[in-house]
């Protein structure tokens, strides 16, 4: 611990290389990826290449976007980042679950309260039917048993129209 | 672990974290995707997830002006975010209201200090549970004047909502349980002493209450002292209050300031002061950020005492935690 501190206080600015599954290659400030739980643990160990096998360039490239936006947090570009946030958040439904799994996989904690949040918030108001969709998820419920279920809960199916979207 | 037919589908640790961020209608409505989803929807770890994820909300209770009629009913208007109001509930003749624990109150009816009828009270999840009324206090109980008191919490060990009521000067205490669904009475030692003052004769009368990790707290008047019932022993302890010149003769009572009992005439939330200003206009003040923001409700003020009418605020979170009393069997294990 005492060590990797003052290492830092030379001044000259650790690199550290991230691999996605494609096999490309990232070079970044130590400063920067440390954000990322998983590689801190790495970094702790004395990698400076990290493969990252479950992480392809796509994504890694906006993850990369991501950490280096949140490295010039400060007191005074609040809103800078709140915009960066609402922008990061606008993709696919399937590019954001690659991002969570990927946040996740990275021990990201912001990004991944940042991710479920808008995701939570883009199905809030989805039909069931569109989340199914949006999930991947076959029906597995007989119409009996679906209406039993929808029973439970009549009030929840209630009160306006559901969107049917999948975006 | 086998192989998901559906091999696109995406993962259920992660689905979970999604979830868990959803208001609990949607939660409800979501239950018909699938079985796998229901199941977790109703899992235990998701209930506790999903209420540590709730952000607070604000339940307002309004009573009709005595005159209304003769048995006024109390709308409960639920305030989100954008202070909108939804999912209104309405409960005749309701006259006390204590929460929230977990999302849920405890509520009762009382007519001429009478106890008439109690239940539990999820207001998210719709579900009601009326509870057994506990035994009634017998001859002798109004000695010194001693008036009714009760408490509503979690015994974090077991998980279990109990409700503790009892009579000021009346020895027997009653503790009702979700789990045990009874009510069990006993004898509390060395209770009563918290309740006279120096001047032997007068009752110590109870203000503010409130819970906090496991007990339930009165403060008292007089030497401003703090008697708590602990859920998980069933025992209760006075505790020193603050010093009394330090105390607002006018003080209403206890308060929760992030993990503290505060004495002071207000209510609060997420570090904010519920207050009342002099247009009978409600108004939050954050005392981290030091803002204050309008919540956009009028009344004639918040008052405790019910036969007057009037309105009160409390703070809640949405909740899944169920209060039935048994779980309708499951459709399809």
């Amino acid at each position: 611990m005492a060590s990797s501190s003052s290492s830092s206080k030379t001044g000259l600015k650790k690199m550290l290389t991230l691999k996605s599954s494609d096999g490309d290659e990232f070079e970044l400030e130590e400063s920067i990826v440390i954000q990322c739980q998983t590689i801190k643990h790495m970094v702790e160990d004395g990698f400076s290449l990290i493969p990252l096998q479950n992480v392809d360039t796509k994504t890694l490239t906006k993850i990369i976007e991501y950490m280096k936006k949140h490295a010039e947090k400060t007191e005074s570009n609040k809103e800078e980042i709140k915009n960066f946030n609402k922008e990061f958040v606008k993709g696919s439904f399937d590019d954001q679950f690659e991002l969570v799994s990927a946040a996740n996989y990275l021990h990201i904690n912001g990004l991944m309260d940042l991710l479920c949040q808008s995701i939570a918030d883009r199905i809030n108001n989805k039909s069931v039917r569109a989340v199914r969709e949006i999930f991947n998820i076959s029906n597995d419920y007989t119409p009996d048993e679906e209406e039993k279920v929808r029973d439970e809960h009549k009030w929840a199916h209630e009160g306006g129209e559901f969107d049917e979207s999948l975006d | 672990m086998a192989a998901s037919d559906d091999c696109r589908a995406f993962p259920e640790d992660l689905t979970k974290e999604i979830l868990v961020r959803l208001p609990v209608k949607s939660l409800f409505r979501f239950k018909c995707a699938c079985k796998k989803w229901y199941a977790l929807i109703k899992s235990h770890s998701f209930i506790q997830q999903h209420l540590n994820c709730s952000k607070n909300k604000l339940l307002i209770y309004d009573y009709g002006a005595p005159d209304d009629d003769e048995s006024p009913p109390i709308s409960l208007t639920i305030l989100d975010d954008q202070n909108e109001e939804n999912n209104p509930q309405r409960f005749r003749g309701m006259t006390n209201l204590i929460g929230s624990m977990d999302g849920l109150f405890y509520l009762e009816c009382e007519i001429d200090r009478e106890l008439i009828s109690c239940a539990l009270w999820n207001p998210a999840t719709t579900e009601v549970r009326a509870i057994p009324l506990p035994p009634p206090k017998i001859d002798g109980s109004t000695y010194y004047g001693g008036g009714r008191e009760f408490g509503f919490g979690l015994d974090p060990l077991t998980n279990d909502y109990k409700v503790v009521h009892f009579y000021t000067l009346y020895f027997d205490t009653a503790v009702y349980s979700c789990s045990r669904d009874s009510w069990r009475i006993f004898r509390p030692k060395n209770f009563y002493k918290s309740f006279l003052s120096e001047r032997k004769d007068v009752t110590r009368r109870t203000y503010g209450t409130l819970y906090l990790n496991g007990a339930y707290y009165w403060l008292l008047t007089g030497k401003w002292n703090i008697l708590s019932f602990d859920f998980g022993s069933e025992v209760f302890e006075e505790i020193g209050g603050p010093d009394v010149h330090s105390v607002n003769s006018r003080v209403y009572g206890l308060i929760l300031l992030d993990d503290s009992i505060a004495v002071l005439n207000t209510s609060c939330y997420d570090s904010s002061l519920i207050l009342v200003t002099r247009a009978s206009r409600l108004v939050s003040y954050n005392v981290r950020m030091k803002k204050t923001m309008h919540l956009g409700f009028r009344h004639l003020g918040l008052r405790r005492v019910p036969e007057c009418g009037g309105c009160g605020v409390h703070c809640y979170k949405e909740s899944l935690v169920t209060i039935k009393r048994r779980e309708v069997a499951d459709i399809f294990d």
